[in-house]
């Protein structure tokens, strides 16, 4: 028999909703210790009987259309009803959660309750009794663990027998006379607006000033006056009122229905937070963490792995043999250098990076599973909020510095558009890993090695999104205070292998994609310009770089340099194959210098580096590569994420006048305080100097025109 | 001849992976922002749609 059933599945962020959603359809949803893991409906098969299906919604506090989420799922329950809803609640947080429940209860719809994380209740000593509360709620109540599969049985079995249990709620929950009294006369007004089932939901809603499209505007006011007069005669605002009456009925529905007593007033998650967020430990805990996190994927484990990678595996093994197969099978000179040089020389450099950053993946999504990340925003924002930036902006920024194309992508977990996209715009200026050898080679060359000379550009870099977040956020684009910071902090979990490997494999995929689309199509471009040139007066593949449509090119473009302290035409091509990837800039001077092949760190080509760019010039070329525009790969993150062309080039434009800026001050500047004399351009490097301080201290446009208007009145 | 097959082979790649990101382009050609939870008619995509477009529509 063909049943076409179908459950919501409803729950507060973070109660374990699509862990039960996987378990229930046997789905690979993403799972995340964090708040606002799902954000759009999902749907489902349920294991063994498809003809039951299973809507995952986004996770939500109440039925209140306060943010987007909220519009999403309760028109999903209210214009296409499901035929029965599971509402999922976390044990630890009952009174909290059950809010929602007493308003999904308010609908009329089957509800069966299943009560999450009772493992975690009964190791702090407590026992849950689901019958009491099943009585007092007048609908089914399993108690389960989703991630250890307990209790799930006993769903199944609710969920496939809907004879039984796709019936109403039992009985109607009160609130007390006045609030009845109030919600039946608003259900008269609203009366034929909604079908009679949803009459007392819409009544509450009604209330709460919520969802009142449908009404007429004479309904709409005969409405506002009932809420004036109560609130009147109770000195009370109606939504207190209505928060006060649904708690005070949950205190009395809770009340008994959990035995024993905590084995400690304080939780595990509560033990650990009093170190890890205390306000003198928090940072300096925080800092350990990330060198560990760091230590371990970009210079231990990770390092040996990328290594291996790139020297043994695109070094030794992978190029001699594709060469001695292309050369056995009489493939053309050209064609072998393409695929060698061009192919695998370009995609291997970005795929050498793989094993190091799926070492750092899987450490923050471990990081992130048990919970801690979130506690990481939590502490950031305080700092992050004074330069205009959410709290949130700091773990893309801390990805970034892995690599910036999941650090761009992890921008979408903030949710105020303003705050995303400035996030999005600032996040490539801290150092990604490919950036390291760059940063490597002119430590070398100019400081022979200096140690200071890494830390320094990663303090350039959070300099620049500092100075960004306060220019940017003066502009009418940006302006208003970034979106306030509400976060739940979820519990402590240990987290399962299962789940962090998925997250791992996800961002890491998406990076291998990459690198096989985008990056393999620039390779061949790049290998073809610098093949193909113009050689006594003819269209030919060229025996002399000098005479290859790059040198053309870099010599067409090295002008723009000049005033930066470094206009050759093999420095602007370097810029130009650092676009592809960043570490090709170390391997484009090697072939530019007459170096076939060099260290990762170009320890080869370091006097010659030297003598080509100065001490100024070598340090100004290298603030410009660490803050213009990231790879290929990053700006089709950012394309991405913006989705939206003029905001693509919006980010790319400020990138790049940002780095031009920065290297032109610094260069002019430090020319003329080393005796280089005053000139025209000094003055402008000055002035541009000026503008910026400026424009980083002004007032908001927004504030002062407010201001202006307050005054004149 | 090596040099035709490995050369037909290297283009039929280049094809692809070019014809696959033009699909795309034009399969998120109405898709308003890659970010579900601000999309104004991302809730009514379905479930394939969401697949085809390669929008990611969960948070990290």
């Amino acid at each position: 028999m063909h049943r076409n059933i179908t459950y919501a599945l409803v729950g507060n962020p973070n109660s374990g909703k699509t862990t039960l959603f996987n378990a229930l359809t046997g789905s690979n949803q993403t799972i995340g210790n964090w708040p606002g893991v799902t954000v759009e409906k999902k749907t489902g098969k349920l294991v063994k009987h498809h003809d039951i299906n299973i809507i995952d919604l986004p996770g939500l506090y109440s039925l209140s259309a306060n943010s987007i989420e909220e519009v999403i799922a309760s028109e999903a329950l209210t214009d296409n009803p499901p035929d029965g809803i599971i509402n999922i609640i976390d044990g630890t947080n009952l009174e909290r959660n059950l809010y929602m429940t007493t308003q999904l209860l308010d609908l009329g719809l089957p509800l069966i309750l299943a009560i999450n994380m009772n493992d975690e209740l009964e190791s702090e000593g407590l026992a849950l009794d689901p019958c009491l509360l099943a009585k007092r709620l007048g609908c089914p109540v399993v108690a389960i663990s989703a991630l250890k599969g307990k209790g799930l049985d006993e769903l199944l079995d609710l969920l496939n027998t809907p004879e039984t249990t796709l019936l109403p709620p039992r009985h109607q929950l009160t609130y007390g006379e006045d609030v009845e009294a109030l919600v039946s006369k608003v259900s008269e007004v609203i009366g034929k607006a909604y079908p009679e089932s949803q009459v007392r939901y819409w009544s509450f809603r009604a209330l709460e000033k919520n969802f009142i499209g449908k009404l007429s505007p004479n309904q709409r006011e005969q409405i506002q006056g009932l809420i004036a007069e109560y609130e009147k005669s109770h000195d009370d605002d109606i939504e207190s009122t209505l928060a006060l009456a649904r708690y005070s009925k949950i205190d009395n529905i809770v009340s008994g229905s959990i035995q024993g007593e905590r084995k400690s007033n304080l939780s595990i998650t509560d033990r650990i937070d009093k170190i890890v967020t205390n306000r003198w430990l928090a940072i300096p805990i925080f800092v350990i963490i990330m060198i560990i996190v760091y230590g371990i994927s970009v210079t231990t484990l990770g390092g040996m792995a990328t290594d291996w990678t790139n020297d043994v595996l695109f070094g030794e093994i992978i190029p001699p043999a594709v060469e001695g197969f292309l050369q056995s099978i009489n493939v053309a000179p050209w064609l072998e250098s393409l695929i060698v040089e061009g192919i695998i020389g370009g995609v291997g450099a970005v795929l050498g990076f793989v094993p190091q950053m799926l070492v750092l993946f899987f450490m923050l999504a471990f990081l992130e599973a048990s919970g801690y990340m979130a506690r990481i925003a939590f502490i950031m924002d305080r700092i992050f909020r004074k330069w205009g930036l959410s709290g949130k902006s700091f773990i893309p920024l801390l990805i970034g510095s892995g690599c910036s194309v999941p650090g761009i992508m992890a921008s979408r977990t903030i949710e105020e558009e303003k705050d995303r996209r400035m996030t999005v715009i600032v996040t490539s200026f801290i150092p990604c890993s490919a950036k390291l050898p760059v940063i490597g080679l002119f430590a070398g060359a100019l400081m022979g090695g200096a140690w200071w000379v890494a830390p320094a550009a990663y303090f350039l870099g959070i300099a620049a999104v500092v100075v960004s977040g306060l220019i940017l956020k003066k502009t009418k684009r940006f302006e208003g205070d970034p979106a306030p910071f509400v976060m739940e902090l979820p519990t402590y979990r240990l987290p399962s292998l299962k789940t962090v490997l998925r997250s791992t494999w996800e961002r890491g995929s998406s990076f291998i994609k990459k690198a096989g689309t985008v990056i393999l199509l620039s390779s061949i471009v790049i290998w073809a310009l610098t093949r193909f040139g113009i050689e006594n007066g003819a269209l030919a593949t060229v025996d002399e770089i000098d005479n290859s449509f790059m040198a053309i090119i870099g010599n067409s473009i090295g002008w723009i340099f000049t005033p930066l302290g470094w206009h050759s035409w093999q420095s602007a091509v370097a810029t130009i194959t650092g676009l592809v990837a960043k570490e090709n800039v170390v391997s484009t001077f090697g072939i530019l210098f007459g170096m076939a092949e060099v260290s990762e760190a170009g320890n080869e080509i370091w006097p010659q580096v030297a003598a080509h760019f100065g001490v100024l010039g070598g340090f100004s070329f290298l603030m410009f590569n660490l803050l213009c525009i990231p790879c290929f790969a990053a700006v089709g993150a950012i394309k991405r994420e913006m989705n939206s062309a003029s905001w693509t080039w919006f980010a790319i434009g400020y990138q790049t006048v940002f780095a031009y800026g920065v290297s032109f001050v610094f260069y002019q500047v430090s020319l003329w305080l080393t005796g280089g004399g005053f000139t025209v351009v000094t003055f402008l490097a000055l002035a541009v100097l000026a503008l910026a301080v400026y424009l980083a201290v002004r007032k908001p446009a927004g504030k002062a025109s407010s201001q202006l208007a307050k005054s004149e009145a | 001849m090596g040099t035709w097959i490995v050369g037909l082979v290297l283009a039929a790649i280049v094809g692809a992976i070019v014809y696959s990101m033009i699909k795309q382009r034009i399969a998120n050609k109405d898709c308003p922002t890659a970010y579900c939870a601000s999309c104004p008619v991302a809730k009514n995509c379905t479930p394939a749609q969401v697949k085809k477009r390669n929008i990611v529509n969960v948070k990290f």
